[in-house]
Order: structure tokens, then sequence, then C-alpha cells
């Protein structure tokens, strides 16, 4: 009976991913044919086909790394998200709320008023260092309260709040490229070009794998720390690594994309809702649901404002996934 | 296959937690640990589960090439993730293969039916009543395929009846198997166990069958407590307080 039942549920699970994955690709593909220019469908086609025509331009060089740097982005921040939450055993966690987005930015600042010379590579460095010092905090807070669910969340949102007021105060300092910085310093993905798409793949890659090695000790910390650790996880250890993985690649992201909120918090959250706690299980329908929320966070910022302004994507961002925070935090503490 | 802890010490930040703990468990004896509040049986169940490193003495497991991968331990309260749904804990815990554990649920099928864990494999724990969610830990503790079960009080949480009727499924289930257990019900421990080992400021207070180590002076020099004594048709010794 249950066998049956078992069979069932797998099926299930794939009728979800399924749509899923359309859903995913249906956005991109709306990523690619929309945007602040208008061009019809078939000059979208012709210039994605042939190269040629005045969409050309538009679709090769910025739509679609920008495209793919969403994907990149959601991947990195659904799956840090997910990481988090195992990690510190809450689940509100996720880069932004946690304050690592808001370490990196002002990283990132820093090292562009202090050594531009350096660019990426130095603004790399530094929001990895911002995300770390930022993380720091909150986990020294997490450590007085016995990682109380909320005193994190609230560490996080504060030194978050903190790290982007000094990295605003820093920022007006600095000369040039106000507008677009502006939208950086809340989260965009007009910076996000063939080359930053590239090198976006390094911390995609790297917590892709990441997860890909470690999805069992993943697995074996839902079930509590001591039975972890008769199955021979030390879940110190193994929640050290998993904040400094996520806190890197999310530092690294910062670099390229600024501070994007939510992403990280939703799609583990839907995806559990829909699959279960699982890591593998949970991950494969989590990554699709994370990449479809950028994406169409991204087609907001680019498609809502009259004019052929761009809005900041963490808005958007925020504007998708605070009903669902205080949804969560509507529930009782139990199911949150 | 046998479990043998000798001459075990335990110190956590300079408190001496166990002192000199011998131990003996052998497949087919189900072996208690009682003992009062504080005096080191949770400890000692952790040190044989690799969870604590005895600051002296030895845990030794014969009849086993790789003695990690043998022991499977369920603690009192494990601090399971919010939202864990019951077969996402019985795939983990159990190593269950496929997507939903479906390639090895049917063999574990008839065990968590015994627990009545299979009617509400796609909910929350957080949602089932404590003494529902017990049930599904024991049953995966039952239904694990490991050599050395240990459980850390397993009646807690349960009704009289499912006290009774979990501890008669996991002798039944755990007949193979090293099995030890603490509880805090001296009749539980009586009426289940082939071995006790009485436990007291962390030392062995007693050790030996239930029937020969438990009796009214016993408890009342290690729990401080008079009871009524009474004994049945095989020899087991229960009590009741004295009023």
């Amino acid at each position: 009976m249950t066998g049956k039942k078992q069979y069932g549920i797998v099926s299930q699970y794939k009728r979800t991913l399924s749509i899923t994955l359309l859903i995913t690709l249906l956005l991109f593909v709306g990523e690619v044919y929309l945007g602040p220019i208008h061009y019809t469908p078939s000059q979208v086609t012709s210039a994605l086909l042939h190269k040629t025509g005045k969409a050309s331009t538009v679709v090769w060089d910025i739509r679609l790394p920008r495209a793919v740097g969403a994907i990149l982005t959601g991947l990195v921040l659904g799956i840090s998200g997910l990481l988090l939450q195992v990690a510190l055993k809450n689940p509100l966690a996720e880069p932004y709320l946690l304050g690592v987005s808001g370490g990196a930015t002002l990283g990132v600042i820093v090292s562009l008023a202090t050594l531009p010379a350096l660019g990426y590579i130095g603004m790399n460095i530094a929001g990895f260092i911002g995300a770390i010092l930022a993380v720091s905090l909150v986990i020294l807070v997490g450590e007085l309260t016995g990682y109380n669910v909320y005193a994190v969340i609230l560490a996080g949102v504060a030194v978050g709040g903190m790290t982007a007021s000094l990295a605003l105060v820093i920022f007006i300092t600095l000369q040039g490229g106000r507008q677009l910085g502006m939208l950086w310093m809340y989260g965009t993905l007009s910076l996000v070009g063939w080359s930053e798409a590239l090198q976006l793949l390094v911390p995609a890659a790297l917590i892709l794998l990441y997860l890909a090695l470690y999805y069992r000790q993943l697995n074996l910390l839902l079930l509590g720390d001591e039975q972890a650790l008769s199955m021979g996880v030390d879940p110190r250890s193994a929640r050290r690594a998993m904040i400094i993985v996520s806190t890197i690649t999310v530092g690294m992201l910062t670099t390229y994309t600024g501070p994007i909120g939510f992403i990280g918090l939703m799609s583990p959250h839907i995806a559990r809702m829909l699959v279960g706690s699982e890591v593998k299980r949970l991950s494969i329908l989590a990554i699709p649901v994370a990449i479809s929320l950028t994406l169409l966070a991204d087609l907001m910022a680019r498609n809502l404002l009259p004019s052929g302004q761009e809005a900041p994507l963490g808005s958007m961002t925020a504007l998708l996934g605070v009903p669902f925070f205080l949804y969560l935090l509507s529930r009782r503490p139990a199911e949150t | 296959m046998k479990l043998v802890l000798e001459n075990v010490s335990l110190e956590i930040n300079h408190e001496r937690i166990l002192e000199n703990v011998d131990l003996e468990a052998t497949v087919g004896t189900p072996h208690s640990i009682i003992g009062p509040n504080g005096s080191g049986k949770t400890s000692l169940l952790r040190v044989i589960a690799g969870i604590y490193k005895p600051t002296q003495g030895k845990v030794r497991i014969e009849g086993t090439p790789e003695p990690r991968r043998v022991i499977y331990y369920l603690p009192a309260e494990p601090g399971v993730f919010p939202g864990l749904k019951v077969i996402d804990y019985l795939q983990i815990a159990l190593g269950l293969k496929g997507l939903y554990g479906e390639t090895g649920i049917t063999r574990v099928m008839d065990i968590l039916e015994e627990f009545k864990a299979d009617k509400h494999l796609y909910r929350d724990l957080s949602t089932l009543s404590s003494g529902e969610r017990r049930l599904v830990y024991l049953a995966a503790a039952a239904a694990s395929d490991r050599s050395i079960i240990l459980i850390d009080e397993p009646t807690s949480h349960l009704d009289l009846k499912w006290a009774i009727t979990a501890m008669n499924l996991l002798m039944n289930r755990l007949r193979g198997k090293v099995f030890i257990f603490t509880t805090h019900d001296v009749n539980i421990a009586s009426a289940f166990s082939k071995q006790t080992t009485v436990i007291s400021n962390g030392r062995v207070y007693a050790s030996g069958g239930p029937g020969e180590v438990y009796s009214r002076e016993l408890l009342r020099r290690v729990y401080g407590v008079d009871l009524v004594e009474f004994t049945d048709s095989e020899g087991r010794r229960f009590y009741v307080p004295s009023t």
C-alpha cells in the first residue's frame, strides 16, 4: 500500500519539478524578449539567430548575459539560503537577513574608495572580508543566545542595516557613476555583462560543488546534533564550513550584483513546502525556484517603471520577499 | 557481537561525569541503565555512541571491522530541524535509497506500521503529538540495520499502553542486536531488560540481572525513596511508592 503511495509521490515530485523548470524556462525567455527597449518577438528571434539587426547588440550583449547572470545569482542565493538555514537551524536564515550581503556591500564600497585599481579582485576579496566580519558579529550573538531563531535574525538585520548605512556614507564621497552605483547599492543585474557572468561562474560552481559533495552531511544535521554526531558528522565543523562557503560565495556575488535579499529565504521554503526537507530532493527543486524568483524580480525591475527606467532588483525581491517573511513570522515558531 | 566498556571515565570542563565505568552488553541481552537525574546515564550512552570521547578507559566493539558504522543512537530529545517531515526523518536516519526512500521503505514498512508511524509519513514531525513523534523515532531505531541500538529514555512521552507496546516491539525487533537503553522507570527496566547497570554519581553502583540487582534497599540508597516491592512469577521485581 505505502510502497505504491511512495511511487505516487515520486511521480508527483517529477511533475512539480517539470512545472518549475518550465516556469524557469519561460521566465528566461521573458528576460531575453522583454525589456525597457521594445522589440517585437520576431526582431528578438532574428537577433538571436542571426546576430544581425538593431536588436542584436541589446539581446546578445545586454539581455542574454544578464539572464545568465540571473541564473547564477539565483543559484548562489538559493543554495546559500539553504546552507545557512541548516547550519543555524533557523528557517528564517538567509544571506541578506543575516547581514552577509550588507557586510559584503560595505567591503566592496571600501575597496572602491581606497583601492579602486585592484578592480574586481580587490572587490571580491573585500566583499568576502566584509561578509565574514558581518556574519561573525551575528554568530557571536547566536553563541550568546543559544542561537535563538529571532535573536539571530534581529542581529543580522541590525548588522545589515548598519553596514548598508556605512556603505551609503562612503558611497556619497565617491566620484562618478552615481546612478549605476545607486542601483548597485540596492541590488541589480544591470552591471552583469558576459565577462561578469563568466566570473559569476566561480561562486556558482563553488557552492554547487559543496552542496553536491556534502549534502549527506546537511541531511544528518537535520536529525539534530547528537544523532548527527553518532553518525560521524561533527556538527560544529560542518556548520562552520557551511557558513564559510555561503559567505564566500555571497561575498563574491555581491561584488557584481549588490545586495539581493529574500531569494535565499523564499526558495528553500517554497521547495520545502512542496517536497519536504531531505536535502537532495529539496535542492533539486529549490535551485530552479530560486532562479525563477530572480528572473521574475529582474523582469519586474526592468519592465514595471515607465519610460525605460530601471528599478533596483533588490527592491523587487524585497517586494516579493517581505510579505513571505511576514507570513513565516506569523506562523507558530515550531512551524516556521 | 559484543560491546565492552573498560574502566571508562569522562570529564567535561574539569568536572568528573563518569568514573571507572565497566559495562558489557551482548546480542540478545537487552541492557538497561538506571539511576537518578544527573547520575550520568545519558553521558554513558553518549560515550558508547561516540559523541563523547572517554577521558580514560576504552569502549570496545568486538566482532565488527568498522565500529563507528554499527551504532544507531536515539537521543531522548532529538532536536530535529523545524518542519522536517516524517518521511524525511526516516529516509535520512535509515539511509533509505530513492527520492522518497521508495526503494528501502518496503523493507521497513511492517515496523513503521507496528509503531503507527506509517499513518503520517508526509506530515511535519512538529505537528505530531509528542507521543506520536516518539513512536516515529522508535520505529526508526527498530528498523535500523545497524547492530548496536542505543536509546535514551525510550518510553518518554508515551502513555502506559504505548510505553508497554513500544518496549515489547523493541524487544521483538532488536532480538538479534545489542540493545542498550536508559530509563527513569525501574519497572520498565525490570520488565524489559535482562542486564542492568545502576549508575549513581557517575559510578556503577551495581550491575547484573535486574532480578538480582534491584532491591528496596538498593533503590532507597540510590534514589532516597521508600518503595513497596512485588515479585512476579518469573522473579522480576516491581516497585510502587509506599504511602
